[in-house]
């Protein structure tokens, strides 16, 4: 906690103002969570403070919330790209993205609890910068990176909003950006340490080398190319569904009529419907289901 | 839906293989299976689309509207595949990856082949949304050419129909998804 309240401070988050009966304040919390690697073991506990955005009115204290999201199919044609040009994948990871965002609206925040100012009690945080839990928090932070990329001469794609191009000369990289995550990719390794180096002079980040756990996808590189899998996110619906000791067909669908009997097992359809948004997104690496 | 969970319990480590493409073509591929749903007589369609030799875009589903006959149904299916393959040829002229031809896609019905070549409003397509008629200006332009393909060689079969373990195994191997690699 006081490692992320240090952050804050660093970052200049926000300044205490006294409080005016015409603010909206927006309360804050603890959230704590642990971070675990692709095959499940902890990689580190981590404590972040978070605005309870739920009562942020529309108009006063945000206007725009949209973040775009990546193309699945960008992700696999740049990859497919990258492994038949030989070209390393790095995967960035950005510290604390969300605080990176400029805030364009006057919002206001109650003081963190256990961190309340001993000489001004009554004092609200003026935020300046966002904060994980704001409405606009992500918009926010599309919004720093994007001018950020495009100053330093990167091209935004016309048809994918998640994808930048930098183009010198003969050579070319492509920079795919999944909120907090970043993939960059070239043809010229010399170019991307720079690039990687100009990201790092403007946000606090992390090389994590080649590509190997992307958006819960497993990456895995062989004398052939890649493997894109989801194996443990597999694992993870399988025991969600209480599947996990059922006994494995050939095919997802039966040729036989014989199965459109209503499935006792997914009654409650809360559950049915996490399983099959989550089957949803297992498409992205398997087309056969 | 227990059916899906079942066999993925057998193929949990089954990955996309992305391999070395010698061409950055794309060719696609469409497919339905005629008013396959019992309740609503909708068809199901698909398309499939590779770069080179991966697959990189592709989807199923129960398309909009009735289709009056089993061309009509493929010659949606094939707007749709269409309207990808023009998006993703977009896309690698964003990438700055030059196209060396126009993208192919193989379509199993000819009817739908004749329909997207020839500007001729037929008595029995004449209620095809205008909509889908777009596509004949791109074939006219020549930014995407049209091929006929045999069913059997269809890729786009597996999302549109049931098949049988030995095609489904087949078909799975061709969309690249395979175990790993045994060490």
């Amino acid at each position: 906690m006081r490692e992320e309240i240090q952050a804050l401070r660093a970052n200049r988050t926000w300044t205490l103002v006294s409080f005016q009966p015409s603010m909206n304040v927006v309360g804050s919390r603890w959230v704590y969570k642990i971070k675990r690697r692709s095959d499940g073991s902890i990689e580190r506990y981590k404590a972040r403070l978070v605005a309870r955005g739920f009562t942020q009115q529309e108009g006063i204290d945000y206007s725009e919330t949209f973040s775009p999201v990546i193309k699945q199919a960008t992700v696999r044609l740049v990859f497919s790209i990258a492994v038949s040009c030989d070209w390393k994948i790095h995967q960035l990871d950005i510290y604390n993205a969300f605080l990176n965002g400029v805030l364009d609206k006057e919002v206001y925040m109650k003081q963190p609890p256990g961190f309340v100012d001993s000489a001004l009690p009554s004092h609200v945080c003026r935020l300046h910068k966002s904060l994980y839990g704001l409405k606009q928090a992500p918009r926010a932070w599309y919004t720093r990176l994007n001018d950020f990329l495009l100053s330093i001469g990167f091209r935004a794609s016309k048809v994918d909003t998640s994808l930048f191009i930098f183009s010198v000369g003969a050579d070319i990289c492509y920079l795919l950006v999944y909120v907090d995550d970043i993939l960059l990719t070239g043809s010229n390794s010399l170019l991307l340490q720079r690039l990687i180096q100009l990201l790092s002079s403007e946000f606090k980040l992390r090389d994590l080398g080649s590509v190997y756990y992307f958006l819960g996808i497993e990456v895995q590189s062989t004398s052939m190319g890649l493997i894109l899998r989801q194996h443990k996110y597999i694992l993870d619906i399988l025991t969600q569904a209480g599947m996990l000791s059922c006994k494995p067909v050939n095919t997802p669908i039966s040729t036989s009529k014989a199965t459109i009997l209503p499935d006792p097992l997914f009654s409650d359809a809360t559950r049915f419907h996490q399983i099959v948004g989550a089957l949803q997104y297992l498409t992205f690496t398997r087309p056969d289901i | 839906m227990k059916r899906i969970l079942r066999y993925l319990r057998g193929t949990t480590s089954h990955g996309l293989h992305i391999t070395r493409s010698s061409s950055f073509a794309l060719h696609g591929f469409t497919d339905v299976d005629w008013v396959g749903s019992v309740e609503d007589r909708k068809s199901t369609g698909g398309y499939l689309v590779f770069f080179g030799q991966t697959p990189i875009s592709w989807k199923s589903g129960k398309q909009r509207t009735v289709a009056r006959s089993s061309t009509k149904a493929e010659y949606k299916a094939l707007a749709d595949g269409a309207a990808e393959v023009i998006w993703l040829q977009y896309l690698l002229t964003d990438l700055q990856i030059p196209s060396t031809s126009a993208p192919i896609i193989w379509c199993d019905n000819l009817g739908a082949i004749y329909l997207s070549a020839n500007p001729v409003f037929h008595a029995r397509t004449k209620h095809v949304e205008v909509d889908y008629h777009f596509i004949r200006d791109r074939v006219a332009k020549k930014e995407i050419q049209i091929r006929f393909i045999s069913s059997q060689d269809q890729l786009a079969d597996v999302f549109t129909k049931l098949l049988p373990t030995s095609l489904f195994t087949a078909f799975r191997f061709k969309l690249r998804v395979n175990p790993p690699p045994s060490a």
